[in-house]
């Protein structure tokens, strides 16, 4: 019975000293070791499972796979002939904001990353770049659907991304407002994001008339210093007035799909 | 389990089933429920173990799925170690253990650990979960049933 209370009580030491670790935005020194432990072995199992699911999947679709990459090819070089022109309007762009005096738009720099692994239980994503890589706590994480998370550990090689269906990606915590904008509407509402631990979101507008309806798509509001406006977020599923609050809520179906994340982009 | 042999084979076993942990266990869900390969190595080598050695296995099982998970060390390590020493208490009753014993210990602490951190961890919508706990805990006995006898065997073999 002793060395279960001794064990008991050291897991407690460990937590706190985890949480006293995270409200510095640092990893304490437990997780990190184990973290690079652990990593090897989850490297090569995750690249065995996508190398195996990659071609049972080749195998069977190969015929879709062909058109679709044809149609990706033809795409692309549609894309090239107005990426020089965007490049230009965007230094265009911050060069009147310098002389206006304004501060740069975040999301500027886009470090691509790998995911490496999942923990849905936490709702976070390990994915195979850090500090090392220029990547901050609370920078936005986004994939090509839309937004996925914020990064909330970050280590030299390795960072942890909580997701914006997490509960813990909430207004008011450390400073991570997280606000959506439906673009829809003309003006478009803005209202406060909040993770339901599951697979939505809710979205508390403070106009319980606010015009939202099913279907309407959500986007980051950009009422943030680190999340550009613009990032789309998902779709309306359910809206809910809530009279004894004097606010409207909007569940909102993510428009990522946890499974098929392979590749993300942090912004930085 | 001879000592030595039994706690080597546990570390290299909670090594593997970290890592399988962080890359496996999503992709390998099933209705919304996933393996937890930790515990299923927890319960399974606490089979074979007295209950101190089971508390410590939960310890370091607990210990490498919050650092892995980036979930609350203490929550994690806490629920493992209890759960490693009730099992290895359960070992010291005079009782026959088999792939079916390791089948239904493996979905009871299955259980009793998701609606411990259930409790300790609140989570937003309670009956997802609960159902999720459900297929989880068969789909951990499941994967307990051929480990079980993987150490059983490497357990009753001779020393040379």
């Amino acid at each position: 019975m002793a060395v279960l209370v001794v064990l008991c009580i050291l897991g407690i030491v460990l937590g706190t000293v985890q949480n006293s670790a995270r409200t510095q935005d640092h990893v304490d020194r437990v997780s990190s070791i184990v973290r690079s432990a652990i990593m090897p072995i989850s490297t090569m199992m995750t690249s065995i499972s996508r190398t195996t699911s990659g071609f049972v999947e080749g195998t069977i679709s190969a015929n879709r796979l062909v058109q679709e990459n044809r149609r990706l090819k033809q795409m692309e070089a549609v894309y090239a002939t107005y990426t020089e022109q965007i490049d230009s309007l965007k230094s265009t762009n911050d060069e009147l904001r310098a002389m206006a005096g304004f501060s740069q738009v975040p999301g500027k720099i886009r470090v691509p990353a790998s995911v490496i692994g999942f923990s849905i239980n936490e709702n976070r994503l390990t994915i195979n770049v850090g500090s090392n890589q220029g990547v901050k706590a609370g920078s936005p994480v986004e994939c090509a659907e839309g937004l996925v998370g914020t990064v909330e550990d970050v280590e030299p090689t390795r960072s942890q991304v909580l997701l914006i269906t997490s509960a813990g990606l909430q207004p008011n915590s450390k400073g991570k407002v997280l606000g959506g904008i439906d673009v829809n509407r003309k003006p478009p509402p803005a209202g406060l994001l909040r993770g339901d631990n599951a697979s939505t979101l809710t979205l508390t507008f403070m106009d319980p008339k606010a015009p939202v309806q099913i279907g309407d798509l959500i986007v980051t509001s950009g009422y943030s210093e680190k999340i550009p406006r613009g990032i789309v977020i998902g779709r309306v599923i359910q809206v809910e007035p809530s009279e004894e609050f004097g606010t409207l809520k909007a569940k909102i179906d993510p428009a990522f799909t946890l499974g098929r994340l392979e590749v993300v982009y942090v912004l930085g | 389990m001879r000592s030595y042999k039994g706690w080597f084979i546990g570390a290299i076993l909670l090594w593997i089933a970290g890592g399988f942990q962080l890359s496996l266990s999503y992709p390998m869900s099933i209705w919304g429920a996933s393996p937890d390969f930790l515990l299923v190595v927890v319960v399974v080598w606490s089979l074979f173990a007295e209950r101190r050695n089971g508390a410590a296995m939960g310890f370091f099982a607990g210990t490498i799925q919050g650092a892995v998970a980036g979930g609350h060390l203490a929550t994690y390590s806490v629920i493992r170690t209890v759960i490693g020493f009730v099992v290895g208490w359960l070992t010291g009753l005079e009782f026959e253990g088999n792939i079916a014993v390791a089948f239904i210990v493996t979905a009871s602490a299955t259980t009793v650990a998701q609606i411990a951190y259930l409790l300790l961890s609140p989570k937003g919508a309670i009956l997802p979960f609960l159902l999720a706990t459900i297929v989880s805990a068969m789909y951990n006995g499941v994967l307990a049933m051929p480990l079980y006898a993987l150490l059983k065997k490497v357990a009753d073999s001779p020393r040379r």
